[in-house]
């Protein structure tokens, strides 16, 4: 796990160049540098890993699959896509550029622990290292009261969750006498069910549905992502939220899959809350970055599914979901900080003044919807599969499909308002070139999962 | 009603006090050490949570002059 290593050391080497460099522009691109670099060690990883069996490290508190590294991989991919999109708007955030970066170094250190926990200590370490960063990433916009106010009720919310999951986890501990999650398979049985361990993975379920934003505990949700700084609601909408996925299913379909009968009920009752909430509040949103904030509500209930589904297929679902949804997601919060104004009447007749940023606005705002060739329609597809072959809960399929209809209101306003609607939309940020190339790179990969998703399975 | 986000804040801490008294029962109970270590990792966290939250509630003192949380409302609506 070279790439856990280097993650930390880059994130100092990037407060050390707060220090040493002062020039903004030279910051971000050593940045950039680095990501690109642990990119590569995150592929070397993946490569020198023996395909057969997975690998144990650090006494047992890591345990490493092609799978995990196959997704720490898609995750620093994601990342270096985002950094490269949007440094010129980190730069702009505050006076403090080194240490975004640095922080983003470390939410991947934690991101890294999710995807390869073995043990509950890894567990509950890699979501606090996700998410404390996170806490001052919101509220990085100092002068900003709106971001000072997100920041504050994140961090309240979030550690509230903290409190509840630990005491989840060591209920747990209390019924199988262990924190290792391969001793939960071995010592928690469905029939002869401790009620403590039933309490407990309740109390896991409610702690995660925080962190992923799933109904019950949605409402941090659009005040956060509207009151942070419009581009780290990129990140922490997009790749905080499918780490956190990612390790929800490793948790509850390796430690708990053979006691699935206890705990699918409620989580298929909390996605259909999800995806309903989630759905029929963006609806009504004025602002495209709160409707987006809605619409990660929305995009939860469906990753949802995959936890639903404790089989081979779920997997599968969450890595193309997690790669669609990030990349799609980052792109749309891309071309939305080159304007000023982030309501829809913001985006009218933008086609004519910048035709390259309407037009990947909506290759990015198909694949939300889930419109055939995008990724985010494989991504739909793949994850309501999973469920299809469980062979139950046939009705929230339905219900799902019925969603996403809904969906495709909301999503297309930004179309109509671009394409068919009149106006001078102002510009924040000169679009240059390199923005344009990015900008088509990221529709391309857009594409590409739509029409060979299995290059990410 | 008034709430102090820093009374909020040290009802959280209670809380991670209380999963930190469980875990060193069990612990005796059990007869296991694994449980106390995991202690000293929650008091470590809880630790770093303290130096970001007592931040962010200064940032947003520094502003408003008041630690209530009724006034962070302003984002609703």
């Amino acid at each position: 796990m070279k790439a856990l290593i280097a993650a930390t050391v880059f994130g100092v080497i990037m407060m050390f160049s707060g220090i040493v460099m002062h020039n903004r522009k030279s910051i971000a691109t050593l940045a950039v540098a680095l990501f690109a670099v642990l990119t590569g060690i995150s592929v070397w990883d993946l490569i020198s890993a023996p395909c057969d069996a997975p690998q144990l490290l650090f006494n047992n508190m890591l345990r490493l699959e092609n799978l995990s590294l196959w997704f720490c991989v898609l995750m620093t991919a994601a990342t270096l896509l985002y950094v490269m999109l949007l440094h010129k708007e980190i730069e702009n955030v505050g006076s403090h550029v080194a240490e975004y970066f640095a922080l983003i170094f470390f939410i991947l250190t934690g991101i890294y622990l999710l995807a390869t926990f073995n043990n509950m200590l890894m567990l509950f370490i890699g979501i606090e290292i996700l998410s404390i960063p996170q806490y001052i990433l919101a509220g990085s916009d100092k002068y900003n009261l709106k971001s000072s106010e997100a920041s504050l009720k994140y961090f309240l919310m979030g550690a509230f969750s903290t409190g509840i999951m630990l005491m989840g986890i060591t209920l747990v501990y209390g019924a199988a006498h262990s924190f290792n999650i391969m001793d939960f398979v071995s010592m928690l049985h469905s029939e002869s069910l401790n009620p403590m361990a039933l309490a407990g993975i309740l109390f896991i379920i409610m702690a995660f549905s925080f962190k992923v934003s799933a109904a019950p505990m949605h409402m941090w949700t659009p005040d956060v992502y509207d009151g942070a700084p419009t581009p780290f609601t990129a990140f922490m909408a997009t790749i905080g939220k499918a780490a956190a996925f990612f390790a929800f299913l490793r948790l509850f379909h390796v430690a708990f899959a053979n006691l699935s009968s206890h705990w699918t009920t409620i989580i298929a009752i909390i996605t259909a809350a999800t995806l309903f909430i989630g759905n029929i509040t963006a609806v009504f949103q004025q602002s495209v970055k709160r409707m987006l904030a809605y619409s990660s509500i929305a995009q939860a209930g469906f990753m949802l599914f995959a936890v639903l589904a404790v089989n081979a297929a779920a997997w599968h679902g969450i890595i193309i979901y997690a790669a669609a949804y990030s990349v799609a997601t980052i792109g749309l919060f891309s071309v939305l900080v080159k304007l000023k104004d982030y309501t829809y009447d913001g985006f009218n007749g933008l086609a004519k003044k910048e035709p390259m940023l309407a037009f990947s606005a909506a290759i990015f705002v198909f694949s939300l919807a889930g419109i055939p060739l995008t990724g985010g329609f494989m991504a739909k597809y793949y994850v309501l599969l999973a469920v299809m072959q469980q062979g139950h809960q046939m009705w929230l399929i339905i219900f799902a499909l019925l969603m996403a209809a809904v969906s495709v209101y909301y999503y297309f306003r930004v179309i109509a308002a671009m394409y068919f609607k009149a106006g001078d939309p102002q510009i924040a940020s000169p679009v240059t070139l390199g923005d344009k190339l990015l900008l088509g790179l990221t529709c391309l990969i857009v594409l590409l999962l739509g029409i060979a998703p299995q290059l990410v399975m | 009603m008034r709430r102090n986000a820093i009374i909020i804040f040290m009802c959280i801490e209670l809380m991670l006090n209380s999963v930190n008294l469980l875990l060193v029962s069990f612990s005796r109970f059990y007869n296991d050490i694994n449980a106390q270590l995991f202690v000293f990792f929650i008091m470590v966290v809880a630790a770093a949570e303290v130096a970001v939250g007592l931040a962010v509630i200064v940032m947003m003192y520094r502003k408003v002059h008041s630690v209530d949380i009724n006034i962070l409302n302003r984002l609703k609506h």
